[in-house]
């Protein structure tokens, strides 16, 4: 019960839930049976691994469920978790692996029609309403590769830790860095090309 | 303007997250931590049950055998005329063959209709 010796470990009155910093003492704690130590943890990691498999996914249902799924996935094997590790590493990882068997079933009984039961983004008139640099580029990404899209994510959500996204994505570095630069590459060229085709319809209109 | 690769870095560390669902957060308490079997059925009862059945059977076998001396003998005879039915080729044959339908039945599977996705875009 390392967790609960910690002189700086309380639990939050308004949240429930165990204010540590430090992620392996709070899976530390989540072994020893304290709930409110895995509620911090999925407080802290919902939105990006949300955000992980929106990206992936483009589809809001299904990425709350894989989300759900990954956390689910993490509380059942926490005793596996490795000491050292880092836990954002870990639960993206769970996350984008209960992304890609979506992505595979979606395939197997879709058979090609993908690109109907994903999100279509939005069409020239919406852009021309929400002409904002987040909505362009959000919508950049949705249009990348998935390869690429997950790279782009993992390098928002971590910056440049180039190792942990190789880590993530089961990848060699080499690797992700050349996702990295093909798919910044297209997300300048998409941009670029997107940003055109807005300014030519508002000068028609 | 022409997007360059600082201005793409810049543009994605700036870009705000999306917020999760509503609910989200308390629906994966749900399904883990308030979850009943995380907490309250660690053994089951059905489990508790076998384990009573077994230790009962087991203090009635050692009970029988001290009291009885030859009680080992007629376990033990027993058990020869079992292991002697079971190695007859009928009896072995007919074994077989139920549990190659059992596995024959597990390993099968039933497959949603596919169902067909239509375009509403002209």
């Amino acid at each position: 019960m390392a967790a609960l010796a910690q002189p700086g470990a309380r639990v939050s009155a308004r949240t429930g839930t165990l204010e540590v910093d430090d992620d392996a003492t709070l899976v530390a704690a989540t072994l020893a049976g304290r709930s409110e130590a895995f509620g911090t943890l999925v407080e802290r990691y919902e939105r990006a691994v949300y955000n992980l498999c929106l990206r992936t996914l483009r589809d809001t249902e299904e990425a709350k469920d894989a989300s759900q799924e990954a956390f689910l996935k993490a509380f059942r094997a926490m005793r596996t978790f490795r000491p050292g590790a880092k836990f954002s590493t870990w639960i993206f990882s769970i996350a984008y692996h209960a992304c890609c068997d979506r992505l595979n079933r979606r395939k197997r009984y879709s058979d090609g029609e993908l690109s109907e039961r994903a999100d279509p983004g939005p069409g020239p008139d919406v852009l021309l309403e929400r002409r904002d640099e987040a909505t362009e580029l959000r919508a950049a990404i949705d249009a990348l590769p998935e390869k690429y899209r997950a790279v782009i994510t993992l390098y928002h959500l971590q910056g440049h830790q180039y190792e942990e996204i190789a880590r993530v994505l089961d990848l060699p570095m080499g690797t992700v860095k050349t996702h990295l630069f093909r798919a910044k590459e297209q997300l300048r060229r998409h941009l670029a090309h997107l940003r055109g085709r807005v300014t030519d319809e508002v000068t028609e209109t | 303007m022409n997007y360059e690769y600082d201005e793409i870095d810049r543009a994605l560390f700036a870009l705000p997250l999306e917020e999760p669902p509503k609910g989200l957060h308390q629906s994966i308490l749900a399904l883990t931590v308030q979850a009943p079997s995380a907490a309250e059925e660690r053994i089951g009862w059905w489990e508790s049950l076998a384990l009573g059945l077994g230790l009962a059977l087991a203090a009635f076998l050692a009970w029988s055998v001290v009291t009885n001396p030859a009680f080992g003998a007629e376990i033990v005879a027993a058990l020869m005329t079992f292991g002697r039915v079971l190695s007859e080729p009928p009896m072995l044959a007919a074994l077989s063959a139920g549990c190659s339908a059992v596995v024959w039945v597990s390993l099968m599977t039933f497959r949603p209709a596919r169902v067909e996705v239509r375009s509403n875009r002209a």
